[in-house]
C-alpha cells in the first residue's frame, strides 16, 4: 500500500513538473532528459549560459535540408564555440519517424559531423509538449537569465531545397548575435517549418 | 516498408484526355504517393474567350498535401504558372482545406485529390494557335512522414481547336467550385479580443445565426491564433460565439480576423459543408 502510495505521489509531482507551458519572456520550463550516451542533462545545469533548443528528426526532409547542406552543424559549431550551450532534442515516440537506438543515433551524428552538446532523447514527448514544439526543426532560445526570447522557426524560407538557405533570413543566427551583444532580440517569435514532431 | 495502393485513371481515359485536351507535351508527373496533371475544362474556339484549366493533384491513400496555410507543420503549396506574356492569367482559386489533427497538432490540406482551378484569358486578334506552357507545383507529401513533391508540367494547348471535357473531369470542376470560398461580408459577424481568446460573433439578426450547425476559422496567417480543428461555440439566445484561442507565442495581438469560415450545416439528409471567406477587425 505504502508502495503504491509512493509512485502516486512520483506521478502526481512529475505531471506537474511537465504542466508548464513554455512562454516568451518568462522563464524557461525546466526538464531533465538522457542523451544517446545515456548522459543525464538537466536545463538548471546550464544557469548563466545561452541554451538552444533545437528539435530533430533526422529523418524529415526539412532537417536533411539544414544538416545535408552543414547549415546547422556550422552555427552549432560557430555558437558552441562562443559558449553557447546547444542541445537537439528527439520527441519522436516509441515505433515513429525518428526515433532510433542510441547507436544509430551516435553513428548518425558521427557521419554528420554534429556540433551539439547532446541529443536528448524526450521519447515519450513531455518537453516537446512543454514547450509547444511542433514541427522538426523547432527552435527555442533560453537567455543568460534562463528566459526564454525565441521560438520559432530557423529561417524565413519554408522549404525543402537546399538552395534557400542562402538568400534565407536566419533567426536563429540574428538573435544568438543580439544576446552576444547583449541586446533585445529583435524577432522573439517566427512560424516554425517542417515535419510535424512524431509525437 | 508499406505498399501503396493509388487507383490510377485507367490508361484508356489518360489516353483520351491528352487526346482532347492537348498535343503531345508533357503534362502530367507522378512522384509515388502523388500525380499532378493539368486538366481543362472544355474550350470552345467560337464561343469563349478564355479555357478554364486546372491543376489536379491526385495522392494516394493516406497522404495529404498542404493548403496555403500549411498549419502547424507542414509547408504550404505553391504553385507557379508561366504562360506567354500576351494571354492573361486570372488568379488562381483554393478550394476550403480540411483540418487534420494529431495529438494536438492541427495542419490544413487536402486528400485524395484536389483541382486548383483557374482561367486563361486569350489575346484578341492574335493568330498564334499553340500556347505552350508550364506549372511548377512545390509542395509536401505527409502522412506518418514527408517527402518533397516538387514538380514541373509543360503543356500545350492548341487554341484554334475545340475540346470536350471527359464527364468525370467536368464533374470535378462543378463539384470543386462548389468547394470554393465565398465572400462572408453578408453574414453579419463581429469580432472582440478578451484576455486570450478572441470571440467571433453572429448576431440573432443574421440569417445564419439558425442555420449555422458547427463551425471553424482557420487563418490565412499562422502565429496569431491557435490552430485548431473544434472551436468551441458558445450558443445564446441573442448570439453564437465562436471562440478562437490565441497563439502563446503570438509577439503581437491580431487586429483582424482574415481567412475562412467554414459552417457545417446539419439536415435530416446531409451534411453541408460551406466556407467563407471574411475579413473583419478585432475591437477591444
Amino acid at each position: 500500500m505504502k508502495k503504491y502510495f509512493a509512485v502516486l505521489i512520483i506521478m502526481f509531482f512529475s505531471s506537474l513538473m511537465y504542466s508548464q507551458k513554455a512562454k516568451l519572456n518568462e522563464a524557461a520550463p525546466g526538464f531533465t532528459l538522457k542523451d544517446s550516451f545515456e548522459k543525464e542533462y538537466s536545463l538548471s545545469d546550464f544557469g548563466g549560459k545561452i541554451v538552444v533548443l533545437e528539435w530533430i528528426n533526422f529523418e524529415c526532409p526539412f532537417v536533411k535540408k539544414h544538416y545535408n547542406s552543414n547549415n546547422m552543424q556550422n552555427l552549432q559549431e560557430k555558437y558552441t564555440k562562443d559558449g553557447i550551450i546547444w542541445l537537439a532534442v528527439c520527441s519522436s515516440a516509441k515505433n515513429k519517424q525518428g526515433n532510433f537506438s542510441n547507436d544509430e543515433i551516435n553513428s548518425r551524428s558521427e557521419n554528420l559531423k554534429t556540433k551539439y552538446l547532446a541529443y536528448l532523447i524526450d521519447e515519450n514527448g513531455n518537453v516537446g509538449k512543454m514547450y509547444g514544439a511542433k514541427t522538426t526543426p523547432h527552435m527555442y532560445i533560453i537567455d543568460k537569465k534562463g528566459k526564454l526570447v525565441y521560438a520559432g522557426a530557423i529561417d524565413d524560407k519554408p522549404s525543402t531545397d537546399i538552395d534557400d538557405i542562402e538568400t534565407a533570413k536566419n533567426y536563429v543566427s540574428s538573435a544568438l548575435d543580439e544576446l552576444l551583444d547583449s541586446k533585445n532580440v529583435g524577432t522573439q517569435s517566427s512560424t516554425p517549418y517542417g515535419c510535424s514532431v512524431k509525437y | 516498408m508499406s505498399i501503396l495502393k493509388f487507383n490510377w485513371i485507367s490508361p484508356l481515359l489518360y489516353l483520351s484526355l491528352i487526346y482532347f485536351f492537348f498535343s503531345g507535351q508533357m503534362h502530367s508527373q507522378s512522384k509515388g504517393a502523388a500525380k499532378a496533371r493539368i486538366v481543362s475544362n472544355g474550350y470552345s474556339v467560337d464561343k469563349d474567350s478564355s479555357i478554364q484549366i486546372g491543376v489536379l493533384i491526385e495522392l494516394a491513400n493516406g497522404w495529404h498535401i498542404y493548403w496555403k496555410n500549411p498549419g502547424d507543420s507542414g509547408m504550404p503549396t505553391s504553385i507557379e504558372w508561366n504562360i506567354p506574356k500576351k494571354f492573361q492569367l486570372v488568379q488562381m482559386q483554393w478550394p476550403f482545406p480540411m483540418a487534420f489533427e494529431f495529438e494536438g497538432l492541427v495542419s490544413y490540406g487536402y486528400e485524395d485529390r484536389v483541382l486548383f482551378i483557374t482561367d486563361i484569358i486569350l489575346p484578341k486578334n492574335d493568330n498564334s494557335q499553340i500556347l505552350n506552357m508550364s506549372v511548377k507545383i512545390k509542395s509536401l507529401l505527409c502522412k506518418d512522414f514527408c517527402i518533397p513533391f516538387d514538380t514541373t508540367i509543360n503543356f500545350t494547348v492548341d487554341v484554334h481547336k475545340d475540346y470536350t471535357a471527359d464527364e468525370n473531369i467536368s464533374g470535378l470542376f462543378v463539384k470543386t467550385k462548389n468547394a470554393l470560398p465565398i465572400t462572408g461580408d453578408n453574414i453579419g459577424l463581429s469580432a472582440r479580443f478578451n484576455s486570450d481568446q478572441i470571440y467571433l460573433r453572429i448576431d440573432k439578426s443574421s440569417e445564419y445565426y439558425l442555420n449555422s450547425g458547427s463551425m471553424n476559422f482557420i487563418p490565412y496567417e499562422n502565429g496569431f491564433f491557435k490552430n485548431s480543428s473544434s472551436q468551441n461555440l458558445v450558443l445564446d439566445k441573442d448570439y453564437i460565439e465562436l471562440v478562437l484561442e490565441s497563439d502563446p507565442f503570438r509577439i503581437k495581438d491580431p487586429k483582424e480576423l482574415y481567412g475562412l469560415l467554414i459552417m457545417n450545416s446539419n439536415s435530416d439528409k446531409s451534411i453541408s459543408r460551406k466556407a467563407f471567406e471574411i475579413r473583419i477587425p478585432i475591437s477591444e
